[in-house]
């Protein structure tokens, strides 16, 4: 029954208008379109293929929408919105859900509705279990919207864009951290997050070795970058700058559930309290869903998949479900994808893995102090004792499955090195993979997204970036959490008019994407 | 009020301060906020209290709250981690609350680094055992304190009286019986996972026998109730792994966390 779910969960989630033709990015993938290919479904079993399935409803501010998002058009049902259920089903059901916070019961909240271009989901930002307070800071509810484009764009070429191979302030964290590894840098130094909050957006731009030269959004360093289907916040791969600088939030993570590791502060999950809840990473146990929608199975159950090697290299026997909605309106899945389909039948799944490789910080410099500062840094370990023989208190680093790249036919392995738990961007490198064939996996993109028959998605791996590196696609910046106001953010030219956005990632305002307004990119 | 403890507070520091950090402060006024002279030393007393509950030849027994008798012949705890936290400073608006989504504004230790008061000294505790002890010494940092974190951790030990953690952070063993059955359930609640709870300094406590001053004038006790960590469970449909983490949560969240000073007698300016 749930392998059915899944794949019609999957299904949905395809966005419905397939780009024959090379896009922006000469990607051949599906444009970000929908032709409306659902069939209204709500609480229809027989369609959904469900029983009992009924959305939430328990957000009431939605007559305020309008005071956040002065475009948005006249709510309905997401179900009779093209695009809409995929959505709207995708969330899970805790309606009438209770949870603990350390002894004050929450009812966690989320519900979406749509207009004709977007998906409005609506949160009060707690997850779906009893809070499991891995540090002293408190859960809160923190209400707010994200808005979900239902056919997302592309960044157009001619905007302004880094060059994806920056990385340029690297250097600098690691001239710092030889200097004093508790101080951070000033900002983070990668450049391949979007530091300036508030600020506009970034862009970078490569050309990959299939000749495609796609122009990414970079993600802001400290931030939403999306919402998990439970109503909490997704955020990126790095940490603040304290006590780790900009570090890495896995890597002093348990091993296995049962493992215990001083720097352990997500829950096993993947998420945390830091202000408010968010997810650095997701194990997809804790997302299962019950046929009618609500969470299936109990944080201590779930929690016992939280298996970081499994993650990395376990077989796939079906495509992972959605998880979450990045805010370009690409969906968040879990890390096995389908790689080939004869219509409704997946025909083969594989595991998702990131293209992203542990490097270490050390080489971005070559000071003779170095060889103390990062002695152990990416040296092969079997225990943490190898990477602080002088114990856990104080060190920097963690005895961590990493990815690591080699010359193997398959590229990449999965070993335990010494891992830096500091400045995660520039202790990871991202390798060109697109004509790469993978083996029992498929690599991802830059953005941690895959390009298949089933459409564009992110996909959860436990190596950087864990969710997402970049945006496919141009997101919409919310004011909530870490996202923008609308006010300060916004894209290159052109500067589009009140409900109106860049259209196919063209340069014509007035999308999104459809076929009718674009009949030929679609 | 606030005022009131406002100056409750500076006349404590005052006299932590006048008196020198190795001179054990006066118990004055409430618990909370607790401010110490910083650097100065705190030590944290991890206690059981069965109260609510009756030996029954190897078990401690006790009735939930919904009717569930309960047995505990073999009980182990792990505390990973105790800190004090600083009180929260005045409530900010909604903007500001949403800002702190940006950075993190942890007010105590978001990660391994926190406040000076931190102690990290993972061990196992039997449940049965009837001795408090002694579960480390922190230093006090600037700010005065209104609350005790603890985090649970799963480690691999056995206590001296037999019970063991295998990899685990809690593990129980006895029995239950529903409400208005005497059969008895094998009871075999575990979990193996990380749980936390912020307790507030609920006021001043006497100075622990268990524990003599040494070099820490203060010291912050801390009292998990099992009997009451049970209430609120429907033991017949919990599985073990659920159970253990439910009564985990409960009893960390339960814990009754007070102050003793080695100078004076707490209970006669007891806080409120």
């Amino acid at each position: 029954m749930r392998t059915c779910r899944l794949l019609f969960l999957t299904l949905l989630s395809i966005p419905a208008c397939v780009d024959g033709s090379a896009d922006e990015t000469g990607s051949t993938g599906p444009s970000p379109t929908s032709t409306g290919g659902e069939t209204p479904t709500t609480g229809n079993t027989a369609e959904t293929g469900d029983t009992g399935w009924t959305p939430s409803t328990c957000y009431d501010g939605w007559d305020e929408l309008t005071d956040r998002y002065p475009d948005a058009g006249a709510l309905q049902d997401c179900a009779v919105v093209p695009g809409g259920l995929a959505v709207q089903r995708s969330l899970l059901v805790v309606d009438g859900l209770t949870i603990d916070n350390d002894g004050q019961s929450l009812q966690p909240c989320v519900e979406a509705r749509c207009d004709a271009n977007y998906a409005y989901i609506a949160s009060n930002d707690l997850p779906h279990y009893d809070y499991v307070q891995t540090t002293p800071n408190a859960l809160v509810e923190a209400p707010g919207i994200y808005r979900i484009a239902l056919a997302p764009t592309l960044p157009g070429a001619a905007i302004a864009a880094d060059p994806a191979s920056i990385q340029s302030g690297c250097g600098d964290a690691y001239a710092q951290y030889l200097d004093d590894p508790g101080q951070a840098t000033p900002a983070e130094p990668s450049g391949l997050c979007n530091a300036a909050q508030g600020g506009a957006l970034e862009y970078l731009r490569e050309t990959l070795e299939s000749g495609e030269t796609p122009t990414y959004a970079k993600i802001l360093c400290l931030g939403g970058i999306g919402v998990i289907v439970n109503g909490v916040t997704a955020n990126g791969p790095n940490e603040a700058t304290f006590p780790d600088p900009y570090g890495n939030p896995v890597f002093g993570m348990p091993e296995v559930a049962g493992d215990f590791d001083q720097t352990a502060f997500l829950d096993l999950c993947g998420g945390h309290s830091g202000g408010s809840m968010h997810y650095h990473g997701l194990n997809a146990a804790c997302f299962e869903q019950a046929a009618d929608g609500t969470p299936a199975t109990s944080y201590a159950t779930a929690s016992q998949a939280w298996d970081v090697p499994q993650m990395l290299t376990g077989a796939c026997d079906e495509p992972s479900a959605v998880l979450g909605w990045s805010l370009d309106g690409y969906p968040i899945q879990g890390p096995c994808v389908c790689t080939a389909r004869d219509g409704e039948t997946c025909t083969e799944v594989k595991r998702a893995r990131s293209a992203w490789v542990y490097d270490g910080l050390g080489g971005w410099g070559a000071d003779p102090g170095e060889d103390v500062a990062l002695a152990v840094e990416g040296a092969e370990c079997n225990d943490d004792n190898v990477c602080c023989p002088g114990g856990q208190a104080g060190c920097d680093f963690r005895c961590a499955p990493v990815l690591v790249g080699n010359d193997d036919p398959d590229g990449s392995s999965v070993e335990h090195r010494c891992a830096l738990l500091d400045y995660a961007w520039c202790t990871h490198q991202y390798v060109d993979r697109s004509l790469h064939a993978g083996g029992d996996f498929v690599y991802l993109d830059r953005c941690n997204g895959y390009d298949g028959p089933d459409g564009y998605a992110y996909h959860a791996t436990a190596s950087f970036p864990y969710l997402q590196g970049c945006y496919r696609g141009v997101p919409n910046l919310a004011p909530m959490g870490g996202m923008m106001m609308p006010d300060e953010g916004g894209m290159d030219p052109p500067t589009c008019q009140p409900g109106q956005q860049m259209c196919c990632g063209d340069d014509v305002c007035g999308g999104p994407e459809t076929a009718d307004n674009c009949p030929e990119d679609c | 009020m606030f005022a009131a403890r406002l100056v409750m507070s500076v006349m404590f520091v005052a006299l932590v301060a006048a008196c020198g950090a190795a001179a054990p402060p006066r118990p004055v006024g409430p618990a909370t906020p607790l401010a110490l002279a910083e650097g100065s030393m705190v030590a944290y007393l991890l206690s059981w209290s069965w109260e609510d509950a009756h030996r029954e030849g190897d078990a401690w027994v006790f009735a939930t709250d919904r009717g569930y008798a309960v047995g505990i012949t073999a009980a182990a705890i792990a505390i990973g981690r105790i800190e004090l936290v600083p009180c929260e400073p005045a409530a900010r608006p909604l903007a500001g609350a949403l800002s702190s989504l940006l950075i993190p504004t942890a007010h105590a230790a978001h990660a391994r680094v926190g406040d000076g008061s931190a102690v990290a000294n993972p061990g196992i505790e039997s449940m049965l055992a009837p001795e408090a002890h002694l579960y480390g010494r922190g230093f006090a940092g600037p700010s005065p304190y209104c609350g005790l974190y603890m985090l649970a951790v799963p480690i691999a030990a056995q206590a001296d009286d037999g019970a063991t953690l295998a990899r685990e952070s809690l593990a129980l063993t006895g029995w239950w019986s529903a409400p208005g059955s005497s059969e008895r359930h094998g009871l075999h609640a575990r979990i193996n996972l990380q749980d936390g709870s912020l307790r507030p300094l609920q006021g001043w406590t006497p100075w622990p026998a268990a524990l003599q001053p040494g070099r820490a004038p203060v010291a912050v006790v801390i009292t998990r109730r099992p009997a009451r960590a049970f209430d609120g469970l429907e033991l017949s449909s919990l599985s073990d792994l659920d159970l253990g983490f439910a009564v985990l949560g409960n009893l960390l969240q339960g814990a009754r966390v007070e102050v003793a000073s080695a100078a004076g007698d707490p209970g006669s300016v007891k806080g409120p």
